[in-house]
């Protein structure tokens, strides 16, 4: 239902989420970012062009771990938006508290 | 000329596990019992196909049931299994109509209203609201606040305006 690849390039973690984040699936993808965060990886992009359903439970998530990220001195930035997602993120007006880029290369270079 | 509507009736304990299982399954009723609808509502339509087979129910539907029943769930019935929650929908040619009721105490509509117009950062509260209010053509609250009833026109073909 959810499917999360970590990799890394110019000390970021990108994770790139496919799927639905819902109540079966938002504790792993809460434990995945955290896991990231203990182990002191705390600039992270989040590739979410395959992201096809998130809902106030799970956006009430990513903002406690932008908070925990922020807290460490990191960042937790977004990329690749696509349509509904990205209008979810205009109406809630969380596209001014996270940094959101169209391209991907972009959002890995905003951290050097 | 007779159209047919089809009304649904559900009735469920406040638990989590049933509630996300009920919004999967509501969503995949709907949209099978809008084909129904359409289709049924085609063939006694003589050659008058122009109502029916516009799909709506997409993404905006799926996330404004599921904030609903969830407001239900947690803050309505505060997540106590003896309490229920109720849903109702009706599918027409022309629209969609969703209630949800809960068995709490209700809460001030117009307060959490005027603060979503006013917060910049909404709470995870109110955001559950701003988000229905967005995709449905009506959010209709109850003057207790524990039911709320959502409705979705249905754009005839070829015609973007709302019916």
């Amino acid at each position: 239902m959810i499917e999360l690849n970590t990799s890394s390039r110019d000390n970021v973690a990108i994770v790139g989420i496919a799927g639905r984040i819902i109540y079966e699936t938002e504790n792993e993808f809460r434990n995945t970012i955290l896991g990231l965060i203990d182990e002191d990886k705390i600039n992270i992009v989040l590739v979410l062009e395959k992201l096809s359903y998130i809902n106030s439970s799970g956006l009430g998530i990513l903002i406690n771990l932008l908070k925990i990220a922020q807290k460490k001195g990191g960042d937790i930035k977004l990329t690749k938006l696509q349509g509904e997602i990205r209008e979810l993120f205009s109406i809630t007006s969380l596209d001014q508290v996270f940094s959101i880029y169209d391209d991907f290369d972009e959002a890995i270079e905003s951290y050097s | 000329m007779i159209k047919i509507e089809n009304t649904s009736y559900i009735e469920i304990q406040s638990r989590q596990e049933y509630i996300d299982f009920l919004i999967t399954r509501v969503i995949e009723n709907i949209n099978n019992t809008m084909q129904i609808v359409d289709e049924f509502n085609m063939e006694q339509s003589s050659g008058n196909v122009g109502i029916a087979g516009v799909s709506i129910f997409g993404f905006g539907i799926n996330i404004s049931i599921d904030e609903a029943i969830r407001n239900a769930l947690i803050h309505g019935n505060a997540r106590d299994v003896n309490k229920r929650i109720f849903l109702s929908y009706t599918i027409s040619p022309t629209k969609l109509e969703v209630s949800i009721e809960d068995q709490g105490e209700g809460f001030d509509v117009h307060q959490v209203v005027a603060e979503l117009s006013n917060a910049e950062k909404p709470k995870t509260g109110g955001r559950g609201i701003l988000l229905m209010k967005n995709f449905m053509d009506k959010v209709i609250f109850n003057k207790k606040g524990n039911k709320v009833t959502l409705i979705k026109f249905r754009a005839k073909k070829g015609d973007n305006s709302l019916l």
